[in-house]
């Protein structure tokens, strides 16, 4: 069975959503403008992608009509390049990855690009048409898509005070902005050309203090503990990577950054689903044969504070291996794009940090967990 | 046409009214009505229904003078103007003491009877087989928005001030207006699309409740459509609608065909319930206003069903109806209407 690769990570800027310098720009653009840097970066013919496998959370509007076959034509891969469109909610890209992984091993194509769209401020989240299943009580209905709620009931079920919320969004902004001013976060960002402007800064990284995000009001619970500054941004952004087998690197004389060693999703109650990474994990991990001990990096997704503390109590993941470069509070959450920064993060902090074994993995509504480990190259 | 007749025994006498202004100036002549509403003669086979209460409320003598041009209309006269030279309202709406008066008294069914009979004209004015054009300028509210929103055109003055303000005191829009927004919604080319994002955007309109400070701003919340026509100059405002009722009626005005509203049903109902649930559990939403805006989403989603099928207007208004009904029987439902009367506030209770 062929063993899958990551060969290549580029994103764009991410930005916060209506009112940040991507809110104008149509998902597909900024798709296309991965790809295309994607291929230069790498220097990889887009004539030997065999599939687009893109990830969207809500592929409606200017995000349906097929994204994934839509952004590769955009790029310019030629014709003979398909392309799919896949949706696990927040997982989509980590589960763009893992199918993408899967066709390799079942010797379905040699390279693919796997990535990941959502333009929060094009297609709302819950999407234009939000039609819950006709029998679920309003509790159902809350469980399943109000996810500001379930944040509130895994800081109640774990313990998670506000002070302690706070702290964590705190340092997610204090690790981004230092990767931001030194210049690690730039390595990822492919700039975006907005009416002859560059965008090439994240923009909803915040110069933020405990005492400002103490004073913000809760976002979803009165007499609750999360806020908006506990709470990713809806984000607008476009992630990707290269996944190919060792004998395509091989042969474009890549250096791959990591090898996907084992991939993983579970469920658990929709009403907390922030704790989905928790099983995601652990299972991804022993399909691995390691433990977290033996994980030097971690990429998980901010969607709350709550929730991302909580994970990380239950796992035991040490603070420093988390987020070194800063989480979804601090970056951004553009939902279908953020499972592809995270595994493009994670296979390129092993590589800078020399590490061995990575783990990506992030929660997601209704009720799930996604996780993929990887191991340097 | 026919000279438009004078009093026959209906009711509507001829009065003395005040002058029309702008382009109509000189040529209307008021032909019957009552002390509460009139119809004039514009000439060239248009009629003028004008309301002169204070700020042009809505009492049901009103609904008398508009019942009687209903019936002439096509014959007495080819077309229909609505408007007045108030410089301060088109309408502000349903007389709110006289409807404060019947519920307390008691008498829900003379509120009901008043509600059913206001939903009943409107329908039948805007399926008349001749056009109406509204000329809708300062204060439009309510059932004055209402009665803007069933006529074939609009003609509005940039300044407009349109608004179903209902729910500021705890009730809903039942003359047609929920349903007319939201048929806007789900037909107009820039409109949202799918039953839900309808639903949706004539909630937020409906239950925001807020009056809109320009006539782009109406447009914006679904009260006019791409097609209706906005004039600078308040003088010119009649002689425009005479003139677009004109046009219509050159271009061979037919009845529009009955309009059907594609109810998103339960599922639809529950998105939004879902939100305004977020909202009440942040704080940022009282309890009653949460039960309000339930019964809101309820009556938008065509009754809730689990298998939505098309509905008709006249479903819709009688889902108004019905909705209203419950509102004002609500415990603190008058205590909001008696205090939006004192203060001019809305009371949160």
């Amino acid at each position: 069975m062929k063993q899958a690769y990551v060969a290549g990570y580029v994103r764009t800027p991410f930005t916060f959503a209506r009112k940040g310098a991507l809110a104008q720009v149509r998902p597909e653009d900024l798709g296309a403008h991965v790809i295309r840097n994607l291929l230069a970066r790498t220097g990889v013919d887009g004539a030997e992608i065999e599939d687009v496998v893109w990830g969207c959370a809500f592929p409606e509007g200017e995000q349906g009509l097929n994204i994934g076959r839509v952004v590769g034509m955009l790029a310019g891969l030629p014709e003979t390049t398909a392309g799919a469109t896949v949706n696990r909610w927040c997982g989509s890209s980590i589960q763009a990855v893992q199918m993408a992984a899967g066709m390799l091993a079942m010797n379905a194509g040699e390279a693919f690009i796997a990535g990941g769209t959502e333009s929060m401020s094009r297609v709302p989240m819950m999407g234009f048409n939000t039609l819950p299943y006709p029998s679920w009580d309003t509790q159902a209905v809350e469980d399943y898509i109000n996810v500001g709620l379930t944040a509130e009931r895994v800081a109640r079920q774990f313990g998670l005070t506000r002070e302690q919320q706070d702290r964590f969004a705190f340092a997610s902004h204090s690790k981004a902005r230092a990767a931001q001013l030194d210049g690690r976060l730039a390595q990822e960002i492919a700039p975006f050309d907005v009416d002859g402007t560059d965008v090439a800064l994240d923009g909803c990284v915040r110069d933020t203090t405990l005492q400002k995000l103490g004073e913000l009001k809760t976002a979803f619970l009165e007499g609750g503990t999360v806020t908006a500054g506990s709470s990713s941004p809806m984000t607008d952004g476009a992630t990707a990577v290269l996944v190919c087998s060792e004998e395509f690197a091989v042969r474009n004389g890549l250096t791959p950054l990591a090898r996907v060693a084992s991939f993983a999703v579970s469920g658990c109650a929709p009403g907390i689903m922030g704790m989905g990474p928790v099983e995601s994990s652990r299972k991804a991990l022993a399909r691995a044969g390691i433990t977290m001990d033996d994980i030097d990096i971690v990429e998980m997704n901010e969607a709350f504070a709550a929730q991302a503390e909580a994970c990380r109590r239950e796992l035991s993941i040490p603070e420093e291996k988390l987020n070194v470069d800063g989480g979804a509070i601090a970056l951004g959450h553009p939902l279908g794009a953020t499972g592809t920064r995270l595994v493009g993060k994670a296979a390129t902090l092993l590589k800078r940090e020399k590490g061995r074994w990575g783990l990506a993995t992030q929660c997601i509504g209704g009720g799930m967990g996604i996780a993929m480990v990887l191991e340097a190259a | 046409m026919s000279a438009l007749p004078a009093s026959d025994g209906t009711g509507c006498d001829p009065v003395a009214a005040p002058s029309l202004p702008g382009a109509a100036k000189g040529q209307s002549a008021p032909i019957f009505g009552n002390d509460a509403a009139s119809i004039r003669d514009l000439g060239d086979g248009v009629a003028c229904f004008e309301i002169h209460t204070k700020m042009n409320s809505l009492r049901p003598e009103v609904l008398d003078v508009l019942e009687f041009a209903v019936d002439r209309g096509g014959r007495a006269f080819d077309a229909l103007v609505i408007g007045n030279d108030d410089p301060r309202a088109f309408s502000v709406g349903g007389n709110f003491p006289v409807m404060l008066g019947m519920l307390e008294r008691g008498d829900f069914a003379a509120f009901e009877a008043f509600t059913r009979r206001g939903q009943a004209l409107l329908l039948r004015m805007k399926y008349a087989p001749f056009p109406v054009v509204a000329a809708a300028h300062g204060f439009t509210l309510g059932g004055g928005c209402e009665l803007m929103l069933h006529a074939d055109a609009i003609v509005a003055h940039a300044d407009l001030k349109a608004g179903l303000p209902e729910v500021k005191v705890g009730l809903i829009p039942a003359w047609g207006g929920c349903t007319q927004v939201l048929l806007r919604a789900q037909t107009e080319p820039h409109g949202a699309r799918g039953p839900a994002a309808a639903l949706a955007s004539a909630f937020r309109t409906i239950f925001g409740g807020t009056m809109t400070g320009s006539a782009r701003e109406a447009q914006a919340a679904g009260l006019l459509r791409a097609s209706d026509r906005v004039v600078a100059d308040r003088d010119r405002l009649l002689g425009e609608a005479k003139r677009r009722a004109q046009d219509l009626l050159a271009d061979g005005y037919a009845a529009p065909p009955r309009a059907r509203i594609d109810a998103a049903g339960r599922s639809g109902m529950l998105g939004v319930v879902n939100t305004i649930r977020g909202e009440h559990a942040a704080g940022r939403l009282s309890a009653a206003d949460l039960a309000m805006a339930e019964e809101l989403a309820f009556l938008l989603s065509g009754g809730g069903e689990a298998v939505p099928r098309p509905r008709g207007e006249d479903e819709m208004m009688a889902l108004e109806c019905e909705t209203l009904m419950r509102l004002v029987s609500r415990p603190g439902a008058l205590d909001r209407m008696r205090h939006m009367l004192a203060t001019g506030k809305p009371l949160a209770n």
